[in-house]
């Protein structure tokens, strides 16, 4: 569930950075920094895949073919 | 699920227990099944439940703020077990159709006043959302769903699907499309606030919600001629698509917020126009409070564009917003007001400076307006 938590293992000195932001965020710990940083890539990520994956040819021209009907192109 | 498999679940109806569920509930039926609110595959089970409440993402980690529901009679699912499938029927008024099968994953009580406080912010049962969360049954069932058969509303060639929005962004070559959701006929702060958006993005989705409101809310019908005039007279025709989103009103502001977000992420759109008080009633929430909520989910995988007051004004002699307007506050500052326009709309008067003639005409030539 999301509100366990598990460890992760950072290198002493990127800890060290993160804390020295801190007090310029609205993170009040480095695990809510981490976490809020971690999900914005993730997600990066995962767009790249949903973009890639297209439709088929056929499905793209049967949708087509329905935009067409009900006035949506030309 | 294939042709055959729907045609044989269909022809053993009889062997299956039926669920009727509202009008409401069969178009988040719809719109589990094409997408709209995708990764939900189904009605959500307690994990994703309390997960929601709690911390306003999914098991998964996925953003979700508002679950989607199925409360049922508990005498309904007596005997029932984890992997027994229910046929789910609708029938609003008419003859009872079949929309889907669900495959009964959990079954479980839920505590309504948590469900209330962190949807909605509040137990107060004057506000709309919290009285329907009180009205529901006591027992919620969870578990995929698969849709046989779809109902069509009365305005079926305005509800495009997921792929079908994605492709025609595609086709028309929209790399960053903006959304606009909206619940109300267009007036000129609302055409200024699409048009400004429309300046940076590709596209525009004018989207707006068909389904159950409040009593006094515009009717659908009412809202879309008005949307087709507006675009007809004053919108280039390659900019802008106009098609609907079947839900019920939440009226849960901030985490409906969010809730729109997703669901115009998941119809390919890359930026989501949030206004004041956005999905708000009464003074629940603050005016802002569904700008600020943005800033906990760096995930969402859409951008909120948002904007504070617009008005008209007179030493401008534009609509504006107070981040473009010195006068805003004085003598030069015109309001919309919903509620002017509303009943000069009922009057047959024409709004001026507040609406396009054009639109305004078309509304008043319609006979009913309002929601009873």
């Amino acid at each position: 569930m999301a509100g366990n938590f598990k460890e992760v293992k950072l290198p002493d000195s990127l800890h060290k950075r993160i804390e020295k932001r801190l007090p310029n965020t609205e993170f009040k710990t480095v695990s809510e920094y981490v976490t809020f940083l971690v999900r914005e890539v993730l997600n990066n990520i995962e767009k790249e895949e949903d973009d890639q994956k297209a439709f088929t040819d056929e499905e793209e021209k049967e949708i087509e073919e329905r935009l067409r009907n009900l006035g949506y192109i030309d | 699920m294939g042709e055959k498999t729907k045609m044989i679940i269909r022809d053993q109806a009889s062997e299956f227990t039926k669920l009727q569920v509202s009008p409401e509930t069969a178009k988040d039926v719809k719109n589990i099944a094409y997408g709209v609110y995708s990764p939900l595959e189904g009605f959500s089970c307690e994990n994703d439940f309390l997960s929601i409440l709690t911390h306003s993402r999914l098991e998964s980690d996925v953003p979700w703020t508002i679950p989607i529901v199925l409360d049922v009679d508990e005498k309904m699912i007596r005997g029932m077990k984890p992997g027994d499938e229910i046929l789910l029927t609708t029938s609003d008024g008419g003859e009872e159709t079949i929309i889907a099968t669900m495959e009964l994953e959990d079954m479980f009580e839920y505590d309504k006043d948590q469900y209330a406080e962190s949807v909605f912010g509040t137990k107060d049962t004057a506000h709309p959302g919290v009285k329907k969360v009180m009205g529901r049954e006591d027992t919620l069932i969870g578990g995929p769903i698969h849709l046989l058969d779809e109902v069509k509303g009365p305005h079926a060639k305005y509800n495009l699907k997921p792929k079908e929005t994605r492709v025609l962004f595609h086709k028309k070559g929209w790399e960053s499309v903006v959304a606009f959701q909206t619940r109300n006929p267009p007036h000129l702060g609302h055409e200024h606030v699409q048009k400004a958006s429309l300046t940076v993005v590709d596209g525009l989705l004018i989207n707006p919600v068909i389904g159950k409101k409040k009593q006094g809310d515009f009717l659908d019908t009412v809202i879309l001629k008005a949307y087709e005039t507006l675009i007809q007279h004053y919108y280039p025709k390659d900019s802008v698509v106009l098609s609907t989103f079947e839900t019920e009103m939440h009226y849960a502001g901030p985490k409906e917020a969010i809730h729109h977000s997703i669901a115009r992420k998941n119809l390919g759109c890359t930026h989501f126009i949030v206004g004041r008080d956005h999905a708000g009633v009464g003074d629940y929430y603050g005016p802002f409070d569904a700008h600020a909520i943005f800033e906990a989910f760096p995930d969402l995988g859409i951008q909120p564009v948002c904007f504070r007051s617009f008005y008209m004004c007179t030493k401008c002699n534009a609509v504006v917003s107070d981040k473009v307007c010195p006068h805003g506050g004085g003598e030069h500052q015109v309001n919309f007001k919903g509620r002017v326009v509303r009943r000069m709309l009922a009057e047959g008067k024409v709004p001026e400076k507040q609406m396009r003639p054009e639109v305004a005409q078309k509304i008043i030539e319609m006979k009913e307006l309002f929601v009873k």
